[in-house]
């Protein structure tokens, strides 16, 4: 058990202490992790004996195992945030770009690999895996650069997608092609022992299954707990749908992360998907950082040292001759210069499939072990170079090409799925200002906490997500960064309170439109700064005052001017009354009483004013709250 | 001795929004700090003008500018509402009434219709000047000089060639001259006399 403490203490506080240096010297996160995994793989190669482990490389092989869940959540995270609609769009690529990026890529490589003297089928199994590339760490780095968005990063997301997609064949495929027919020969778990032929409508049955479910069953699941109202059983929930799809598709030998990409994107329309994103972010990131950990620590120092030069000019030529293919492609389908070479520059690695793939291969004995350690090592360079030539790319090529076009740049296309307007709980309140927003053109990302009302609204046809909006993490997950305007229509005070607070703190600059249920709860809402403060019933009781006032023979107008004289003056009134609860809560009855007096007694005035005007110009009579007579 | 006239631009437009003329001239303005721009349709949305605060106003400019289109041959309905609350009895006029005497008053208007139609034998039969009849008058009882009005015409016109190529060498010219305008105004350089004969207050500038 110590020892168990001792290594993961090593891992986590190593990733602590050298990540955020990393980060801040705009390395990015994921060479940080690579750095820390090697200074702890050779911490651990001096250690693991002694800790009780059988050897440090079977550790890390186990630990980049497991936490290669995190790559499986990040897939899963991305489908949520992608829709269908959006995913359809981008098929000219996924299949077009590509299907010519694995082809073309994968013939190249197995010619220099068969000029080394290797077989046709190794050589073959070779360029499949070195063609792919990792999805990891371009869709981390992409991430933290904020270059998601732009073309490069799209077009970047599509071909790792096909990717993906191209694993289940591969797989299939190597052993077909192993000189020997291996057994079930994978070191990695539990496979169905199926005939050839039977995989592939399988797994297309399996990826049916997986839609139906994240279709059918999901919604109703989790409206079942959310009722429950136990937090804890929700981040439960979302963990295990995760690994039951992950483990679904790859029982049927499809890439999980595939699997769980496609469930995510049924689900990117489910009430659920912004507390559902909350729960398993923190998973994602702790797990993903520990396999870029662990990728650095399996770097197998003893054979670098044997032939340095080798392997560094195998894993340089590989990264130069999938940057020369990948900007061929990305060029001949006409895409921008600078947004092409970030997507060349991008994929220019090997990927972590390059290590399943090449476990497979040689569990069937398509090529001995000492290659398949090189070619690892290969793969495991080209990653840790990556983050650089991202760097490169942001120092170097942007720059130049931001002076260049930098009246005819376009913003970096923005998925306007993040609303610019948040409404925080969906009652009658909100309802109404959504309402007319969505009638002029304006859309809102709508929480709210009660899922039977969230069923109900989604007949309406209302897109209302679940979640306890008093919480800012959740906020944050349904756009809280990028809003221009919160409104906050929940009707239980003190989580409306809580919720603004927070909000403040981390976006004092966004506007806040509140709800308050009378005079007490808006002096608290006005003192905690919010922009405008809305009493619950004062707009349809002054509508009612005015309407009496019709109904007893004012004229339209003249009960129109009534209700807007007595309006300001009550305006100037609470404006008044809030600093005295502010600064001088005990007086605050006493105050409300002059004050009072003195509102009806300046209305008053006025309207007798009116009843003497002459025929000049006619005066609506101004009630003016003195503050200095109040006392 | 010229010392700064502070102007008061009280503006009236129910749909600045999609106004062309009006905002291009609007910009102008903006660029000087020290001329105030009370864009009236923006601040009283439910015409509940507070009166105390226009009267205030008043008394603390020299140059009061009713800046509006010309509709129905007279103004957006907000610029009337405002004159029949604020000029009050005993502020603008009568025996007590004096707060506005010496002040200037000047229209800035955007009119659809060519110049040519504003005169007798064209459509609209009458100029400009005497459309402002009723201004002219108020300005009078209330003690402040009326200046010929500063009209933009052929307001149509101006919105298709915008529409079409993105640019109106008539809007140009007129904004041109607005801004000169402001400024001799603004610097008290503006022969008051003269700017009361003209037929329009562009003819000032040559």
């Amino acid at each position: 058990m110590t020892g168990l403490f001792i290594i993961s203490a090593l891992f986590l506080m190593t990733a602590v202490l050298i990540v955020p240096f990393s980060k801040k010297k705009g390395l990015g996160s994921v060479l940080g992790y690579l750095i820390a995994g090697v200074g702890v793989g050779l911490v651990l190669r001096e250690f693991a004996p002694l800790l009780g482990f059988k050897s440090s490389e079977a550790l890390v092989e186990d630990l980049k195992h497991f936490t290669e869940f995190g790559v499986v959540l990040m897939l899963f995270l991305i489908g949520l945030e992608m829709q269908p609609s959006q995913l359809w769009n981008m098929r000219g690529a996924i299949f077009g770009m590509g299907g010519l990026q694995v082809g073309i890529t994968t013939a190249c490589i197995t010619a220099c690999v068969m000029m080394f003297g290797l077989s046709f089928n190794a050589s073959l199994v070779i360029g499949l895996s070195l063609a792919l590339s990792s999805t990891a760490i371009i869709m981390q780095t992409l991430n933290e650069k904020r270059l998601i968005n732009t073309k490069g990063g799209q077009t970047s997301f599509s071909v790792l997608l096909f990717q993906d997609i191209a694993v289940i064949p591969i797989i299939a495929v190597i052993p077909l092609l192993a000189a020997t027919t291996g057994s079930d020969g994978s070191g990695h778990g539990v496979e169905l022992g199926l005939p050839g032929w039977l995989q592939a409508p399988l797994a297309f049955g399996a990826i049916v299954f997986i839609y139906l479910f994240a279709r059918f069953a999901v919604n109703p699941l989790f409206r079942y707990i959310a009722k429950s109202k136990l937090h804890e059983v929700f981040t439960t929930a979302a963990l295990g749908l995760v690994m039951l799809i992950a483990a679904i598709t790859s029982l049927f030998g499809i890439s999980p992360a595939l699997g769980v990409f496609i469930a995510g994107v049924v689900l990117s329309e489910s009430e659920f998907r912004h507390e559902i994103e909350l729960e398993i972010e923190p998973f994602k990131g702790l797990l993903l950082g520990l396999f870029f950990m662990a990728v650095g620590a399996s770097f197998n120092f003893q054979l670098f040292g044997a032939m340095p030069f080798t392997i560094l000019g195998l894993s340089l030529g590989l990264m130069l001759l999938k940057f020369v293919v990948l900007l061929g492609i990305v060029k001949a389908f006409k895409v921008e210069w600078s947004q092409s070479l970030l997507f060349a520059l991008a994929l220019a690695q090997g990927g972590e499939f390059a290590f399943v793939l090449v476990g497979e291969a040689t569990s069937v004995n398509l090529f001995d072990d000492a290659t398949a350690s090189i070619i690892k090592l290969v793969v495991a360079i080209s990653m840790a170079l990556t983050p650089g030539l991202f760097i490169l790319y942001e120092k170097l090529i942007y720059p130049r090409f931001m002076d260049i076009h930098s009246n005819a740049e376009k913003a970096p296309d923005e998925i306007e799925e993040q609303g610019q307007i948040l409404v925080a709980g969906f009652g009658r309140f909100s309802q109404i200002i959504v309402r007319l927003l969505s009638v002029n053109g304006f859309s809102a990302t709508i929480l709210d906490n009660d899922p039977d009302h969230i069923t109900l609204l989604r007949k309406f046809g209302w897109k209302v997500f679940y979640g306890d909006a008093s919480r800012v993490d959740l906020l944050h997950s349904a756009g809280l960064d990028s809003a221009k305007l919160l409104i906050v229509g929940i009707d239980d005070h003190e989580k409306a309170v809580e919720l603004i607070k927070e909000v403040k703190k981390h976006r004092p600059d966004l506007k806040i439109f509140a709800r308050a249920r009378g005079r007490l709860q808006l002096y608290e809402l006005k003192s905690l700064g919010v922009e405008e403060i809305y009493r619950e019933t004062f707009d349809t009781s002054l509508k009612v005052g005015e309407d009496a006032l019709k109904a007893m023979g004012f004229r339209s107008y003249q009960a129109k001017r009534a209700r807007l004289l007595f309006e300001t003056a009550d305006h100037k009134m609470i404006d008044h009354l809030a600093k005295v609860w502010l600064e001088n809560r005990d007086m605050l009855i006493d105050e409300a009483i002059i004050v009072n007096k003195v509102l009806e007694q300046t209305l008053k005035e006025s309207i007798n004013r009116e009843h003497t005007w002459s025929d000049a110009a006619w005066s609506s009579g101004e009630a003016d709250v003195d503050k200095s007579t109040v006392h | 001795m010229n010392h700064q006239k502070k102007i008061l631009v009280l503006f009236a437009h129910p749909a600045f929004e999609s106004s062309i003329i009006n905002k291009s001239l609007v910009g102008i303005i903006k660029k000087y700090s020290n001329i105030t721009f009370h864009d009236l349709y923006e601040v009283y949305a439910n015409f509940n003008i507070d009166v105390k605060h226009e009267q205030s106003l008043l008394l603390s400019h020299d140059v009061i500018v009713f800046m509006h289109p010309l509709y129905w041959y007279s103004m957006p309905s907000i610029l009337r509402e405002w004159q029949d609350l604020v000029l009050q009895y005993g502020f603008a006029y009568g025996s007590e009434g004096h707060s506005l005497e010496g002040k200037t008053l000047v229209s800035v208007i955007s009119a659809g219709g060519p110049e040519e139609s504003y005169q007798a034998g064209g459509l609209n039969g009458v100029p400009i000047k005497e459309i402002m009849t009723p201004t002219r008058l108020t300005a009078n009882l209330t003690g402040m000089d009326y200046l010929a009005p500063f009209t933009v015409f052929g307001a149509h016109q101006i919105k298709k060639e915008i529409s079409k190529d993105n640019k109106s060498d008539d809007l140009d010219n007129h904004s041109k001259k607005f801004e000169k305008l402001l400024q001799l105004i603004k610097d008290d350089n503006l022969d008051i006399q003269k700017a009361k004969e003209v037929r329009l207050l562009q003819d000032m500038i040559s």
